[in-house]
Parts: structure tokens; C-alpha cells; sequence
């Protein structure tokens, strides 16, 4: 009897698929007990169906069957019941430890689930987008094109963490070309797997079409980092069209809407989001060095690795806020895990980038609709480097008022308020006790210092609503800011 | 015969898991205990002209802990490569022992067998570090092991990193 099929592409030194403790497991073992895809009527009832079918349809060698003509709709209901497994069983294993064949045949299930509108499915798609790029992903823009229309009316949400995550993946160096596969030589079905490098025109058509068709739904769900995204790809001649037509004037008021938690977890895979958690919530002060550098050697220290550093600062900002109990515990804080990241770009638009999302918030912040949370990490990275790290301070501190200056320069004075009312927040809600470290600090350089002085010392005419919600043309300022913070 | 093994230990109500602090030097394949790989140094060729087959492996030396001690782990062969700092290991069958006469480690030795079973979500403290301990034999029980000294509270080989 020929060994079982495998899902995943681990080694010698990992446990085998019939020990509990291998995540493929729970669906080998549902395997050996119903090994048949055609299930008998007596195997309907088993609770290890669904595991088994999944199994079976991940590790089926050959493709699919051609759709029997004239009769789609049967072969839509039959087919997500086979599937059911990978919805209703246990987490899959974890994607990257997928058999390159497990992939593809994930990535086929999905588009089916898809097409067949399976409740739960989404959840599955936004955590594949998480993984991009990857060898194959290209069947997620063809799944997602196929289907706009529906997922436009039904799961908008998945819609828009299609477009945030692709709008990442063309920013800068993002999309790399693959080594070809190592693990499924003789499989047409892997082999013909194309992947998003390959279609990168689909995917700026895909994002533009998505963008101009449902605009509300997607500025409403992304908020302002759906600008900052379009910034980053303004090079992209189809992008600059799209801005020119519908959203210059929109800027201001997209800006008006904060980043949702889940949205700045898109930008950022799976393991990465657990890593970096386990770092802020079980990590203490002084133990973090280990840690950082071996998060460091998996997903920075790669191609297009360190380009992902503003959207995990991003993340650490908007989508994940410790509570009380949790920053009184001893373990590393959010203001020092960013104050690691900005030290580790090597390259200048990078950490650029990275300090401006660090204070993107800043720049259109509203109390009573933005969180103190989102702004918190900067203000107590500065404070709390300004006396052992002088230099840390002085660069965010500079890169503020450079920010201020010059992010959007119509829109200046509204953008001075927010910062100023930022400041005046982080106080009042007991953040910082005052700002005197700042303004107080002989370190810091007399330049900024005493720019920071004035520049709290002047008052906030208007009302929040009047200052930041003028509606002003942005489409220079962006090509502006480009050159002006993101050169080299 | 593993599984006598198992039942005598299961009957004398020894725990199947130990932590690393618990550690004591023994000639017998009976470590069963998870840790996170902190450090590798560089692997060390096979001495030349062994006599035995199985002693001639590339060796490589790694720091291990778990949230109660560090110590140091013994890569052999194929797990040189095959384990890297950050890796959560579980150990099934080890020894914990001097080996080539001199240095205190833990290894999977020839029944034994290391997997890895996660990645980075474990904690771990650097010391004490069990393999910078001196031991001698139990003057109240000529079969057991008591600590003697400690050589060093942290690594000597692998500097702590704070």
C-alpha cells in the first residue's frame, strides 16, 4: 500500500503526519479513517467527513475534472460540500508550510468556494492576500475579478482588503520575481501557476476599476491610508489618472477617516502579525534582543523585506492597542518595538515612509474620532529616547515639522491644528504628564526646541471640523510629498 | 525496549516532562522536554580517522532554553542544518551528560529525537544555564547527582544578549 499523501513540506526533524502534534494531523488521521472521495451514505454521517474530503481534495494529484457542459449549477452545489473541511475543520496548517501542490489546490478550492458564494469563505481569501506574493497567487486576482460584482454586494469588505493588499504589493520592491518551484516538478497544474509579478497591469486594473466603480465603499472602509497608498504608487501612470479624476478633491475628507485594525493587518502576513504580538504581550523589557532579531532574519533581512516596515509599524499603531493591564505588565511596548523597526531601515525612503506612518494620524487627528492609541507610540518614542537617544528624538521631531510643512501645502494650517491638538490629547488623557521632557530638554537640539515652543504656543482657531475638513486640491501636494519625503 | 521504560517510569510517578532547571546528568535516554533554540556556533567537522561510523558526524553546538534555565544542546548530523535560532524544539528520549570527557550537554543521542514543533512564541530566561554546573556524585545516594558549583550563571560559549 502506497504511503498517504502529505500537505506539508516540512523535513526529517519535524514531527510526522501521525503525531498529534503535526498541524496536518487532524486531517491525515480523518483521511486514513475515511479514505474514499466518494463517500459511502454511511461515512455521510461521520463528524471526520468534512477533514477527509478537504484532505483528499488538497492532495488530489490531477486537475479538476472539466466542467460538465450544460450543467454548471450542479457541480456549484456539489463542489463546496466537498470543500467544507477547509471551512468548518481546524486552522489549515500554516501557508507557507504548504506542499506547493496543497497551494495550488488551495488556491483552486477557494476560487470555487468563491464562485459558489460558500458562507465563511472570506475569511479564508483576506488570509491568502495576507500571504502575497507567493508562488501561484495570481489566482486570487482572477478569482477576485471574476467575482467583483457579487463581492461588491455581498462582501464588501473582502473587496476592499483585496484592493489596500495589492495597492501594498505594487508600492516599491514589493513584487519580486519567484525561484521556480522546487517541490512539484511533473504537475501541469503547478507549473502553468502564474504568478501576480507576472500580471502586474491585472492587478493596477483591477485596483483602478475597484477604486473608480465603488469609491465610498472603499475610502469608507480603507480611511486615510487609502491616500497614502495612492502616494506610493503615483508613479503608475493608470494611478495618476484615477487621482486627476476622482480623488484629488476627495483627499481631505478621506483623510478625515482613521485606518480600521483590521485593515493594517492585511498589509502584514499572518506569522508576522503572531510574532509581533507575542513580542508585545509576553516579551519583558530587556529580552526583547533575541526576538527582534530573529524577526529580523525571517522577514526583513528578504527581498522586499524591509520595504514592509512601514505597514508593520503601520499595524503596531492602528491594529493592535495593549490594554491597561497588558502595558503594566513589564512587557515591551509599542513605542519601542517602532523605535527598533526605524533603526532598522537601512534605506532613506524606507525609514521616510516609516516616519510617516508613524505620525500619519497626527496630521489629521480629531479627538472623539481618532484613537489616542494610534498617536500614542510616537509621542512616548520621543519622549521616552530624548535622554539616551537624543538623535532618535531630534529625527522625529524634525521629520514632524518637515511633515507639517510640506505634506500638503494648501492644507497647512489644518494640519498644524491637528498636530497642536494632538499634542494638547496626549496630555490631557495623561499619555505624557506634559511635555516639559520636550520642551524642557537641554539634549535636544535648541533648533527644534525652540521651534516645538512656538509651535505650541500658537493658538487653535476653528473648530476641528473647520480646520480639517476643507476640501482642497491634494493632487500636486502628492507628487509634492513624493519628492520631498520619499527621495532617494 | 522503550516501552517498559515508559510504564516503570509512568509506576514510579516520574514526570514523562522536565524542564531544563530540573535537568540532571545521567548516562540514560530519558529527556523528554521542548526549549527554543537561541544560538548556534559554527559547526564543527567530524574528528578524523574515528573509528566509529556513527561518531564521525558534523557536530554543532547550540544555546537552548525554556522559561525556567538555559543549556547547551548538541546538534548532530542532519539537525545542524536543520534547526536555527528562534526554533521551537521538542526532545523526546535525550541525554544529559559530559560528552568527549569533558563539556555537560544535552543531545538527542542515537534513540533519541529532535523536531521541530513552532517558531518564536515561547519565552525563556538565559540563566542559570544548567550546562555551567559542576556536579558530583550524592554522598546520600551513590546513583544520584547533586550540583557542586556553579561555573558560570550565564553561557560561556554563547554571551548573553541584552
Amino acid at each position: 500500500m502506497p504511503p498517504p499523501p502529505r500537505l506539508l513540506a516540512v523535513g526529517d526533524h519535524h514531527p510526522p503526519p501521525t503525531s498529534a502534534s503535526s498541524p496536518e494531523h487532524p486531517f491525515l488521521s480523518a483521511h486514513l479513517l475515511l479514505p474514499s472521495p466518494s463517500p459511502s451514505p454511511a461515512d455521510l454521517a461521520s463528524p471526520h467527513l468534512p477533514l477527509a474530503l478537504a484532505f483528499s481534495f488538497l492532495t488530489h494529484p490531477s486537475p479538476l475534472p472539466a466542467q460538465p457542459p450544460r450543467d454548471p449549477p450542479r457541480r456549484r452545489r456539489s463542489l463546496p460540500r466537498l470543500l467544507l473541511g477547509l471551512l468548518l475543520g481546524p486552522p489549515l496548517p500554516p501557508f507557507p508550510l504548504l506542499l506547493t501542490h496543497s497551494r495550488t489546490r488551495l488556491l483552486l478550492a477557494v476560487s470555487e468556494l468563491a464562485r459558489a458564494a460558500a458562507p465563511g469563505f472570506p475569511p479564508l481569501v483576506v488570509s491568502l492576500l495576507r500571504c502575497v506574493p507567493f508562488h501561484g497567487d495570481a489566482r486570487l486576482i482572477d478569482l477576485l475579478s471574476e467575482n467583483a460584482c457579487s463581492l461588491a454586494d455581498e462582501e464588501p469588505q473582502l473587496l476592499v482588503a483585496a484592493v489596500f493588499a495589492f495597492l501594498r504589493l505594487l508600492a516599491k520592491n514589493r513584487l519580486t520575481p519567484f525561484p521556480s518551484i522546487a517541490d512539484c516538478k511533473d504537475c501541469e497544474e503547478c507549473n502553468n501557476a502564474k504568478n501576480l509579478e507576472e500580471c502586474r497591469e491585472k492587478l493596477v486594473s483591477f485596483c483602478c476599476a475597484i477604486l473608480r466603480d465603488h469609491f465610498d465603499v472603499c475610502s469608507s472602509l480603507i480611511g486615510r491610508d487609502l491616500v497614502r497608498s495612492l502616494h506610493d504608487v503615483m508613479l503608475v501612470p493608470e494611478f495618476q489618472i484615477l487621482w486627476k479624476e476622482s480623488m484629488w478633491n476627495r483627499a481631505a475628507d478621506i483623510c478625515r477617516v482613521g485606518m480600521p485594525g483590521w485593515c493594517a493587518a492585511v498589509a502584514i502576513s499572518p506569522e508576522m502579525e503572531t510574532q509581533l504580538l507575542f513580542m508585545m504581550n509576553n516579551v519583558k523589557w530587556g529580552d526583547q534582543k533575541r526576538y527582534q532579531l530573529w524577526f529580523a532574519r525571517k522577514h526583513l533581512m528578504v527581498p522586499g523585506g524591509e520595504e514592509r516596515i512601514p505597514d508593520i509599524i503601520r499595524f503596531i499603531c492602528c491594529g493592535y492597542h495593549p490594554t491597561n493591564e497588558v502595558m503594566q505588565s513589564g512587557v515591551i511596548a509599542r513605542w519601542a518595538v517602532i523605535g527598533w523597526l526605524l533603526t532598522s531601515c537601512s534605506k532613506a525612503y524606507v525609514q521616510a515612509n516609516a516616519k510617516l506612518v508613524l505620525f500619519y494620524d497626527w496630521l489629521f487627528f480629531e479627538e472623539g474620532r481618532d484613537s489616542v492609541m494610534n498617536i500614542e507610540p510616537a509621542i512616548l518614542l520621543m519622549v521616552n529616547s530624548v535622554s539616551q537617544y537624543t538623535e532618535i528624538t531630534n529625527m522625529l521631531l524634525e521629520f514632524l515639522f518637515l511633515l507639517i510643512e510640506n505634506y500638503d501645502l494648501r492644507r497647512k494650517e489644518a494640519i498644524a491644528q491637528c498636530v497642536r491638538r494632538a499634542f494638547g490629547v496626549l496630555v490631557k488623557k495623561g499619555v505624557v504628564l506634559s511635555l516639559e521632557p520636550l520642551t524642557g530638554s537641554e539634549k535636544l537640539s535648541p533648533l527644534l526646541r525652540h521651534k516645538l515652543v512656538t509651535f505650541l504656543s500658537m493658538s487653535c482657531p476653528g473648530t476641528p471640523e473647520e480646520a480639517c475638513g476643507k476640501t482642497v486640491d491634494e493632487v500636486s501636494k502628492g507628487t509634492e510629498l513624493k519628492k520631498g519625503v520619499c527621495s532617494n | 525496549m522503550p516501552n517498559t521504560k515508559v510504564s516503570q517510569a509512568d509506576t514510579a510517578g516520574v514526570s514523562r516532562t522536565v524542564k531544563l532547571k530540573d535537568l540532571v546528568p545521567a548516562p540514560t535516554n530519558t529527556v523528554n522536554t521542548t526549549f527554543i533554540v537561541l544560538d548556534k556556533a559554527a559547526p564543527r567537522p567530524p574528528p578524523p580517522h574515528h573509528p566509529q561510523a556513527r561518531e564521525a558526524a558534523t557536530t554543532c553546538l547550540a544555546l537552548v532554553a525554556d522559561e525556567t534555565a538555559a543549556a547547551h544542546f548538541l546538534l548532530w548530523g542532519g539537525e545542524c542544518g536543520a534547526f536555527e535560532p528562534g526554533d521551537i524544539v521538542r526532545l523526546t528520549g535525550g541525554v544529559f551528560s559530559c560528552h568527549r570527557g569533558s563539556s555537560l550537554v544535552l543531545r538527542a543521542g542515537r534513540r533519541g529525537r529532535a523536531e521541530k514543533v513552532g517558531e518564536f512564541t515561547m519565552r525563556f530566561v538565559e540563566t542559570p544555564n544548567v550546562s555551567e554546573v559542576r556536579w558530583r556524585t550524592d554522598p546520600g545516594d551513590p546513583q544520584g547527582m547533586v550540583q557542586e558549583a556553579v561555573l558560570s550563571p550565564y553561557s560561556r560559549v554563547f554571551k548573553p544578549m541584552r
